[in-house]
């Protein structure tokens, strides 16, 4: 789905303009329903209601840096056993995308697109040193079974991995990466950074007044 | 926790729980029957506790903690598998924060809250500096949930069951290790006096238990630092060293009179007379320095400073001794042959000095030398020891304490 294309929701007709340049899924923002293209090597997502929690995030927020502003168009929540993460898909500079990874008040950003690991997956534990490069080594933080996705809003270039595969994060300093790891298939991964909130600077978030 | 109305039922007695921490939840006890259990799909096991421990802070409690708003959301009681110790530790929330822990052990609390940035060497190493604090493996141990209640963004029971910790301290601020097989996590921790505490979450401090013993992260002699008093020290030295070299830079140090008396000279009088000396410049020091020719013996004189114009009359004593020998094949002295009286503030005028001496068997003669405006080192000696009685107390103190906190680790640094 291009930027500007005009969806119809095959349930309730609702239109949707996709507003990234390349956009995987769109959540009907009526019914619920999921618009998606499927390209034919990748899972087609079930369909999964968005679980209420406490983020202060919501579809509309912005970040506003010096130099550019992202609008958060879709979100990705990954329940996992643990754990979750609120992946927040941000549109900037006219329909490119980038996300955000939220977890208890912790903040990651991915300018990068998902990437295939070359490396041996049995690195991908707790304690172990994971290669990135010849200049970048990555200690894992944990593995995660995902037992469950919701999307929302318009969503970017994803891996649709059926709930079941592993989520293992790796870091090194700001330096960190989400492997996902479907037994038995290739490895895809994000790289970006930790941040601080304070760094993204969030505007129009859910006001929990009671909590300030 | 306000505006939530997520709802799941207990899978053993059905009661409908409202989880204040809506999907975030992942374990919880059910309100009725006080089972523990997870909120997934996946977790079907059940647990009972066989204790029971009434939360000093209650669930659903709000406190405020650095300026920011935290609930209660659940306590758990953990039990150390070596030592059969236990803590407690609560569980506390903020949607802009994420989750921390307070934890409590014999009255002492300590706010602890997961951290990304840990160093490096943090890892593998017994002992790391971070942001200037060196901080030192205090203990290691493997604990089980004893006791739990409220709701946890985790499967507490489980993670406390499968992770080795690993606990690092540089007093008041601590870093913890909790490490599986699918985990490492590292939390950054900071001691919590119980009125910091009380007054967070607006309870009286009679509430929380009572301090025993030390806390093993309490800071000593509230928030001084030891590099705070080591430079306090230095400076203190520093400032009194030059205020005392430019008080001797500026000291005259005039020879006014000198003189040799005999024993023989004295005759059938009581004392020796000095001849008249002149003092000059307003009130000044005076150093009256007193030198006897003995080999294991001594001189005793008192001296009298008359002011000739008003009569006015200081008197002082010096006694001078000096005994040498050979024993136990070493030789050894004591004393010394030359002895000095220091006045200060002698005004101006006209003096002379009356000198009753008491000679020994064999001591009969001595010389006197008066100086005028001499530098008193005495003074910046005595000033120095009173205000070194502070650090030294305090390093005295610290090792003391710092002995006994470490009594309670199995890497303490001390021997005892």
């Amino acid at each position: 789905m291009k930027r500007g294309d005009v969806h119809s929701c095959p349930s309730c007709n609702t239109l949707h303009t996709v507003t990234l340049i390349e956009s995987s899924l769109i959540v009907c923002k009526s019914c619920g329903t999921y618009i998606h293209e499927a390209t034919g090597d990748e899972n087609t997502p079930e369909q999964s209601k968005m679980p209420d929690d406490w983020t202060f995030l919501k579809i509309g927020s912005t970040c506003e840096l010096p130099q550019q502003t992202f609008h958060l168009v879709g979100r990705c929540r990954l329940q996992l056993r643990n754990d979750y993460k609120n992946f927040w898909c941000a549109e900037y500079g006219r329909g490119k995308c980038l996300w955000i990874a939220e977890s208890f008040g912790s903040f990651s950003i991915f300018l990068s697109a998902w990437e295939k690991f070359a490396g041996d997956p049995a690195q991908l534990r707790a304690g172990a040193s994971v290669k990135m490069s010849n200049e970048l080594k990555l200690i894992g933080e944990y593995v995660e079974k995902c037992e469950g996705i919701s999307f929302a809003g318009e969503i970017g270039a994803w891996n649709f991995f059926t709930p079941g595969f592993f989520v293992v994060q790796a870091s090194a300093t700001t330096k960190t990466s989400f492997f996902f790891l479907e037994p038995k298939k290739n490895v895809s991964f994000l790289s970006g950074e930790k941040i601080l909130a304070e760094r993204l600077n969030f505007k129009n978030t859910i006001e929990w007044n009671e909590w300030k | 926790m306000s505006g939530s109305s997520y709802t799941i039922a207990c899978p053993k007695c059905q009661t409908v729980n409202t989880v204040r921490g809506k999907a975030m939840t992942l374990a919880l006890t059910c309100s009725s029957c006080k089972t523990y259990f997870g909120v997934g799909k996946w977790s079907k096991d059940l647990t009972t506790f066989g204790t029971s421990y009434e939360p000093v802070l209650p669930i659903g409690a709000k406190g405020k903690i650095d300026g920011k708003v935290y609930e209660v959301m659940g306590l758990v009681v953990k039990k150390e598998q070596k030592y059969k110790y236990d803590w407690r530790e609560y569980i506390i929330f903020n949607p802009f924060e994420g989750y921390a822990f307070l934890s409590e052990y014999n009255g002492h609390w300590n706010m602890v809250w997961p951290v990304d940035d840990v160093p490096p060497l943090a890892m593998s190493a017994s002992d790391f500096v971070d942001e200037g604090f060196h901080f030192r493996l205090f203990q290691k141990y493997k604990a089980k949930v004893i006791y739990a209640v409220g709701e946890f963004f985790f499967d507490v029971v489980h993670i406390t069951e499968t992770t080795f910790n690993r606990e690092f301290i540089a007093p008041p601020l601590l870093f913890a290790l909790e490490k599986s097989d699918d985990s490492v996590l590292w939390c950054k921790g900071e001691y919590m006096t119980p009125s910091e505490v009380a007054s967070a979450f607006q309870i009286p401090v009679s509430k929380l238990p009572s301090k025993t013993g030390m806390g093993y992260t309490q800071p000593m002699m509230g928030k001084i630092k030891n590099g705070a008093v080591v430079s306090f020290s230095i400076l203190v030295f520093i400032f009194l060293l030059i205020a005392q070299m430019f008080f001797s830079g500026s000291a005259e140090e005039k020879v006014v009179y000198q003189g040799n008396f005999f024993q023989a000279d004295l005759k059938d009088q009581k004392f020796f007379k000095t001849s008249s000396f002149t003092l000059e410049g307003g009130s000044k020091s005076l150093e009256v320095v007193v030198v006897a020719p003995l080999l294991n013996d001594w001189f005793f004189a008192e001296f009298s400073l008359i002011d000739e114009t008003t009569g006015t009359e200081t008197i002082f004593t010096k006694d001078v001794e000096y005994y040498q020998g050979y024993e136990d094949g070493e030789s050894w002295s004591e004393g010394s042959t030359k002895g000095e009286a220091f006045l200060s503030q002698i005004p101006a005028g006209k003096y002379h000095i009356n000198i009753y001496p008491e000679f020994s068997t064999s001591s009969h003669e001595f010389s006197l030398t008066v100086k005028r405006d001499v530098a008193a080192w005495s003074n910046f000696w005595l000033t120095l020891l009173m205000l070194s009685v502070f650090p030294i107390g305090y390093f005295i103190r610290r090792n003391w304490m710092e002995k006994k906190r470490w009594s309670e680790s199995d890497y303490s640094p001390y021997e005892y």
